[in-house]
């Protein structure tokens, strides 16, 4: 068993509270009731939920896009500090569900990330900066070409790619994605998993991968925690939660996942090229 | 309706569209090209697709709800007797909610925020029917009921955003249902739903359909909410219709490669990752598909003359494609021994 890259220790997320327009007391809302995770160095670990369960709110308080009310978050063996620390906050990197957002419109893709690894230290020059976008851009599936144009010239799978190479821009241990295939149609949502799956073998990438969707998580995660109404009831391996849910709710949530009778066109299967993953 | 239909005996026809052609009207760029399809009482027909694929325009042009610049150029719809196409406005609000009821993906805006539901739904019931505004609410509770509202009283009450978006989907059925409609439309109903509403959307769809006998277009991008509820499937792409048949043959034993390769790409709880497969390429802009098989760029069958126009044509019983390749496919005998 490999060593734990991130913990999290009885977390807890309130937001309210205060009082509103009227000075009325607001109610406290907890989206996140006492969780506790440990992630391994290497694995992919799914966090599945419907909304309102607290797993995106866990995604960004491991990001230190939210600060926690109660517990403890350590990366590495250190406590969690992205606004202080600097390495930890390159070592952890998010991909959105709609990369449009992050992605700065008015600046190209070349512009964006050459920008973001100078800034880090990365590379030297421009020069630098460029050949090591362009290597990013192959290793997602685009030609050198995507560099020079911006964020609106691509479709929505291809922005999805560019999000994913500038998380991974400046090399980061931990990759936090949220729900990064839902906005995609299906014939595009097939080429990003199977490019992630690439990208996890390839670089050895610890990914903490949020979704609501448990056919998605089977296809990319080794272990998953399923959460509802801000607590995890049920975490083991993919393959046994999906075999054995104890949870009555991971039962619920597995009977409504996607089921489709077996294919039985062999014979066109055995014609087919069988193409991967490919650009969308 | 008169004109029987030469292919399969099916039950009572509600819908019939013939040669459908849609396009947006100052360019002439074709949406939607020769669609044909029909439904009968009691029957839950999908249409799936991805964005793009003319499915919601399709669902539009039936209900006579076209956006503004967007009009059917060619073809016929013919609903209880109504050509939609030439209805007069007086004709078509008479359609619409009477015979069609329509249930859209986001129930938040089809709800009027300032309205308690209960009100909503018997607005719906005097808009149809000659009711007293006591004989609509109690109508309205018994829709509630009929829901899945455990105390409808207490619920009718309730503002649109005191509901989850559960129930709100469920009030928009009830409104759609207000009316009496012979036929159900529904465009992406459960996209905005979490996935295990979803299966309380569609499992109170399958009942309707079954308990009024209403006829039902459900309208998805997603085939597995398509597989769970419909009898037949409509599989569009590029604004044409590629397969026709019955649900569970078109997914077990897809005709077209557009279906096959979708089937292929969607990831499912006994699917492994090394078994999906990406469909190359993206779909083609609205409008721009070429006269022949939209799917040509990304087809890995294609030949040339998939670039020649081509028609849906029967390839089984009951099952229609518009994939020229057909010796591709086993035919039924042989599936059948798989």
């Amino acid at each position: 068993m490999s060593e734990a890259l991130l913990e999290v220790k009885d977390l807890r997320v309130n937001f309210g509270g205060g009082r509103d327009i009227f000075l009325r007391r607001k109610e406290h809302f907890e989206a996140v009731r006492g969780v506790d995770l440990t992630i391994r160095k290497g694995e992919s670990f799914a966090i599945v939920g419907e909304s309102g369960a607290g797993k995106s709110t866990v995604a960004k308080c491991i990001v230190g896009l939210q600060k926690p009310t109660a517990g403890a978050v350590r990366f590495a063996g250190e406590p969690l500090r992205v606004e202080k620390d600097s390495a930890q906050r390159r070592a952890i990197q998010m991909v959105f569900q709609d990369p449009y957002g992050s992605l700065n419109p008015r600046m190209t893709v070349g512009g964006a990330i050459g920008e973001l690894l100078r800034v880090n230290g990365v590379v030297a020059d421009r020069a630098a900066a460029r050949a090591r976008t362009a290597e990013l851009l192959e290793m997602v599936g685009l030609p050198g070409t995507a560099m020079k144009k911006r964020p609106r010239a691509f479709s929505g799978g291809q922005r999805q790619r560019i999000g994913i190479a500038r998380a991974l821009a400046i090399d980061p241990t931990l990759l936090v994605a949220d729900e990064p295939v839902s906005a995609l149609d299906v014939s595009i949502q097939a080429s990003i998993l199977i490019l992630l799956k690439r990208l996890q073998r390839e670089l050895g990438l610890t990914m903490v991968f949020i979704s609501h969707d448990l056919a998605v998580v089977k296809q990319l995660c080794d272990r998953v925690a399923v959460m509802n109404d801000g607590v995890v009831v049920e975490e083991g391996s993919v393959g046994e939660v999906l075999a054995h849910p104890e949870d009555p709710y991971t039962r619920k949530l597995l009977d409504a996942t996607t089921e489709l009778p077996p294919l039985e066109t062999t014979r066109l299967q055995a014609v087919g090229s069988s193409p991967g993953e490919t650009a969308g | 309706m008169s004109a029987v239909k030469s292919t399969v005996t099916r039950k009572e026809e509600l819908l019939s569209v013939k040669d459908l052609g849609i396009e947006i009207a100052e360019a002439h760029k074709p949406v939607v090209t020769d669609v044909g399809l029909s439904v009968g009482r009691g029957e839950v027909v999908g249409v799936v697709g991805e964005s793009g694929s003319g499915k919601s325009l399709t669902l539009k042009a039936i209900a006579g709800l076209l956006p503004r610049g967007v009009a059917v150029s060619k073809g016929e719809i013919e609903v209880d007797g109504i050509d939609v196409a030439q209805a007069s406005p007086r004709e078509l609000r008479r359609l619409r909610g009477g015979v069609v009821g329509m249930v859209f993906q986001e129930p938040m805006t089809a709800l009027n925020p300032t309205m308690r539901i209960g009100a909503q739904i018997a607005e719906s019931v005097r808009a149809h029917a000659k009711v007293s505004k006591k004989e609509a609410r109690e109508k309205a509770l018994e829709l509630l009921a009929e829901m899945g509202f455990k105390d409808p009283r207490h619920s009718a009450q309730r503002f649109p955003h005191e509901l989850s978006g559960g129930m709100r989907q469920r009030v928009v059925i009830a409104i759609a249902l207000a009316g009496e409609p012979s036929l159900l439309l529904c465009d992406e109903p459960t996209t905005a739903l979490d996935a295990t509403v979803t299966m309380k959307v569609l499992d109170l769809i399958l009942k309707l359909s079954a308990e009024r006998n209403i006829g039902v277009i459900l309208v998805s991008h997603d085939l597995g909410v398509a597989a769970r509820v419909c009898d037949r499937l409509v599989v569009m792409y590029g604004g044409r219709m590629v397969e026709e048949g019955p649900a569970e043959a078109v997914l077990r034993r897809p005709r077209h490669p557009y279906t096959f390769a979708l089937l292929r790409a969607v990831p499912t709880k006994d699917s492994s990752i090394d078994d999906l497969r990406a469909i190359p390429g993206a779909p083609p802009a609205a409008g721009e598909a070429g006269p022949g098989c939209p799917f040509v760029p990304r087809c890995e069958f294609a030949v040339e003359a998939c670039t020649q126009r081509v028609d849906l044509v029967p390839v089984e019983a009951g099952r229609r494609s518009a994939c020229r390749r057909q010796e591709l496919f086993p035919d039924s005998v042989e599936a059948t021994d798989v």
